[in-house]
């Protein structure tokens, strides 16, 4: 029997009380699946520091055994040419061309730029490149394959134009390949004493022959599987600019006319697609324009990246707003996936009784263990909000992490880390398979940075009992339980909203609420999330952060596919890839991504402290500073004895560390934050974070520089408004420690109480003239 | 005249790397004593490493992923020592050897890094 697996997804994350869910399964082995919805209590099953991990089972109509089977996923990024009028099925003479940056040139498999072309059957037209890397063009009559190869291998990241011309009269066959480098636009430059251009031509011993069935496709071809279907497959890896196709032969003097920047002959012309076409100030949809006489609809999929620097791309203008015609550039890569695009196993309703919170259906087949028990992940909503309290769940955080391979692939890890990884079977058997997609945090095989996540397929790290393997413990949603868990022991009555709705809703979202409570990590934040919560706390609502390295990276959520987010990484930050020059821009809404703090809203204007060192393998209390025993804030810390609040923890046994944020008056905190308590002398592993460095010199690390700590923090705003940050990813997984006894639960609990309640806050009787006393 | 094309050219940093980490070896091998092996198995995550013992560590998190190791967590709870994954490639587990717990295991792979760094020839 094969190996028995589940995985799953659903249509949304955030679902309201009384509304239907999809949820989506694909399972191996198993024709049945045991399904249960659990409220997810605590994530983190650390036995040791906390509570375990807690799940409590609801009864559900949806429960009991449900009917489970192999689904299949389209990997890839390519476009689909909707041609009911069969214009470019060419039965006789044709050419083609395509400006063609490859990223993966000797990729050991057939890449096709253009063609309509059925791998299974050898039947139709192609240009491509083959498995050596040497551009190529190939005809089929479904018996046997005719090709023309280039001369000279296609050098990866370099510009091209590549073209091809068939006589189908004479059966004369012509392949262009000229280099259209320039000082900008490729890897290497124009000193780099290599030949690019080659010319071949021959005779073909026959023509194609086209079935009706078979798309035209720009970077794949069809493919078929017995149990699958059809599919596409010879996916190519790079970008594409300005492809087009007709049905006479151009001669080389006019591919050099398209070399030299005009259009190709409108004589003869099929289809022309004009890839820098309908590009707006709001950003780039993910229908391709097709500019020739039939205007053949043109759609990407699985997020091909739009906007990027074309073949004649010069260096002068740094985004697709300013000369939308030197952004004509798609990138292309074969393991993208932003929808697995799933039969729905099971749509079930949600009870309108059913508590607010974090769920999943749990799902097990055989063992139901490891790659055999699946938790589908999603956070009920109360439909009309009655709740004083709000957990906003960083979902988008969640989608930026999603299927995190860093501990895999990223030299970068464990230097960073400190400590080799610990895995577990559930990354093993994703990674061995790459099915599932990758996150914000991988590169493409390619080499590319992944700049979408999709909520839209299976995320194995957004699920309870993970554990980060580089660094040991949970991080982002499991120990995001931690949180809510708390918010569960003490009883508080709270809803749950996710980003997504934040960034839809705005500030309607979070009005219901005297109090909004984040998750522990909640680093990727939309401009509609930022100005909600913004203008919530300066209407007078209280915001808590809970976390560290928080709204650091600007993103937006994809207007056509709300299950997609887009970042672009870029000039600083810790961050993972770069985005290449001229590629910094989101293509979903236009504006500059990167850190928040490089486009003029660093975090401490909102939360008053912002990322400033991140370090992982150990943590430390935080230490009460002078501003804590200020009469205005004194009650924070009430009932708290001693100096040292958080010295407990499920990370690393301290409620300051992992990822760190700090007071800054020069990155705008409020002049008026008092500053309650502080960490500092984290062990060496803890680093300056890179947007904080101008000149680099030795001792940047936590027991040199009295830079690197956690500030936690408090300030007030308009009409009673107010903000307390932790600035530690660390103190939400201190807050179970002890039995949710410990000085972080007190503390905690003192602030939401406070924040719960109408009217002035604590501390607000005292005067100006004490206030400002330090 | 235009060079002949290599499309897959070899990083010639990959020698120049070679002569640095060789000297640090060098270092390394005069330096590794079992004072220092029972300094790391007493504290993997210390603050205050001895010199020799930061700078052994140094060398062995910066190593190439493809001379690194993972602990595996095992479903009866212990813990082995196996290869950094490759795409497409399940884990390779070295040995047999059951861990109880993290901090076993990774000093666990602390001793299979000396022993890689012993065998190198280094001149
Ligand atoms: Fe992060």
């Amino acid at each position: 029997m094969a190996e028995q697996k589940i995985f799953g997804y659903t249509d949304r994350l955030s679902v309201k009380q009384g509304d239907r869910l999809n949820i989506y399964v694909n399972c191996d082995g198993s024709d049945f699946a045991d399904a249960q919805l659990v409220r997810l209590i605590h994530g983190d099953n650390n036995t040791e520091a906390g509570p375990g991990y807690i799940e409590r089972e609801i009864p559900h109509p949806a429960n009991g055994n449900w009917p489970v089977k192999k689904q299949f996923t389209q990997l890839g990024n390519y476009l689909t040419v909707e041609d009911p009028d069969q214009h470019l099925k060419l039965d006789g003479t044709l050419s083609m061309g395509a400006f063609i940056w490859p990223s993966m040139p000797k990729r050991g498999a057939r890449q096709t730029i253009m063609g309509r072309w059925d791998t299974l059957t050898n039947e139709g037209f192609a240009l491509g490149i083959n498995p050596d890397g040497y551009l190529e063009f190939w005809v089929g009559d479904g018996k046997e394959v005719d090709y023309i190869t280039s001369e000279m291998p296609l050098i990866k990241h370099v510009w091209y134009l590549v073209g091809v011309s068939f006589d189908a009269m004479t059966r004369t066959v012509t392949l262009y390949q000229e280099g259209v480098l320039n000082r900008y636009n490729s890897l290497i430059g124009t000193t780099t004493p290599y030949d690019f251009a080659s010319h071949v031509r021959t005779r073909f011993r026959f023509s194609q022959h086209n079935r009706a069935d078979v798309p035209f496709l720009i970077a794949g071809a069809r493919d078929h599987h017995e149990l699958r279907g059809n599919f596409v497959g010879d996916l190519y890896a790079g970008k594409i600019d300005r492809p087009f196709i007709s049905e006479r032969i151009l001669t080389r003097e006019e591919m050099d006319t398209v070399k030299a920047g005009h259009k190709p002959p409108a004589d003869g012309l099929m289809a022309y697609w004009d890839t820098a076409a309908g590009y707006t100030d709001d950003g780039i949809g993910h229908d391709v324009v097709e500019t020739g006489p039939y205007r053949l609809k043109t759609r990407g999929v699985n997020h091909p990246v739009r906007g990027m620097t074309g073949w004649n791309w010069n260096g002068k203008n740094d985004c697709f707003r300013l000369a939308p015609h030197e952004f004509g550039g798609i990138e292309f890569h074969p393991d993208a996936v932003t929808d697995c695009g799933w039969a729905v196993t099971k749509t079930i309703e949600i009870p309108s009784d059913l508590k607010a919170g974090p769920y999943a259906i749990r799902l097990r087949v055989g063992p139901g263990c490891g790659i055999a028990e699946e938790y589908v992940v999603f956070f009920v909503r109360q439909a009309k909000p009655t709740a004083k309290l709000c957990f906003l769940v960083p979902t988008a955080s969640y989608l930026a992490y999603g299927n995190e391979t860093l501990a895999f692939d990223a030299q970068i890890v464990q230097p960073m880390t400190g400590q080799p990884p610990i895995i577990s079977d559930v990354e093993i058997e994703t990674y061995e398979h790459r099915e599932y997609g990758l996150s914000t945090y991988n590169h493409f095989e390619d080499g590319a940075g992944v700049c979408f996540s999709s909520w839209k397929r299976p995320i194995i790290n957004m699920r309870p009992k993970f554990r980060n393997s580089w660094m040991g413990a949970p991080w982002q949603f499991p120990a995001d339980l931690s949180v809510t868990a708390w918010i569960e022991h003490c009883g508080y009555d709270c809803d749950f909203i996710t980003d997504d709705d934040l960034h839809r809703e705005g500030l309607a979202a979070l009005k219901p609420y005297n109090c909004v409570i984040s998750g522990t990590h909640p680093e990727y934040v939309s401009e509609r999330m930022l100005d909600a919560q913004e203008d919530y706390v300066a209407q007078g609502g209280r915001l808590i952060y809970t976390g560290g390295n928080g709204y650091y990276w600007c993103v937006n959520f994809d207007p056509e596919e709300a299950a997609v987010m887009e970042v672009r990484k870029l000039d600083s930050g810790m961050r993972a890839w770069a985005a290449k020059p001229g590629e910094h821009y989101l293509q979903t809404c236009g504006t500059k991504s990167g850190l928040w703090r490089n486009r003029g809203r660093a975090p401490q204007k909102l939360v008053g402290v912002g990322m400033i060192s991140e370090g992982f393998e150990t943590c430390t209390p935080f230490r009460r500073m002078p501003d804590s025993w200020h009469r205005t804030v004194s009650w924070i810390t009430e009932g708290i004895e001693g100096e040292l609040i958080g010295d407990e923890g499920l990370a690393y046994g301290g409620a300051a560390g992992i990822e760190i944020d700090r007071y800054d008056l020069a990155l705008g905190t409020p002049p008026h934050t008092k500053i309650i308590a502080s960490s500092g002398g984290h062990t060496d592993n803890y680093v300056l974070a890179t947007e904080e460095i101008l000149y680099a010199y030795a001792g940047m690390v936590g027991s040199l520089d009295y830079r690197i700590r956690a500030d936690m923090i408090y300030y007030t705003s308009w009409n009673d408004g107010a903000v307390f940050s932790s600035g530690s990813i660390a103190f939400g997984q201190a807050l179970p420690a002890k039995g949710f006894e410990g000085t972080t639960s007190k503390l905690l609990r003192n602030v939401v109480d406070a924040f719960l309640k109408d009217g002035p806050l604590p501390g607000r009787q005292w005067t100006l003239e004490e206030k400002q006393w330090r | 005249m235009t060079e002949p094309l290599d499309p897959n050219p070899v990083n010639g940093e990959l020698a120049v790397r070679e002569y640095f980490d060789s000297k640090t070896r060098r270092y390394l091998k005069r330096v590794i004593t079992p004072e220092l092996i029972e300094e790391h198995r007493c504290g993997p995550h210390a603050q205050h490493r001895s010199e020799p013992l930061g700078r052994l560590m140094f060398y062995l998190k910066n190593l190439p992923i493809d001379q690194q190791y993972a602990l595996r967590l095992m479903p009866n709870g212990a813990y082995r020592i196996t290869s950094i994954p490759k795409p497409g490639e399940p884990p390779v587990e070295v040995d047999g050897t059951d861990y109880p717990d993290p901090s076993a295991g990774l000093h666990g792979i602390f001793l299979r890094k000396i022993n890689d760094l012993m065998g190198r020839q280094d001149g």
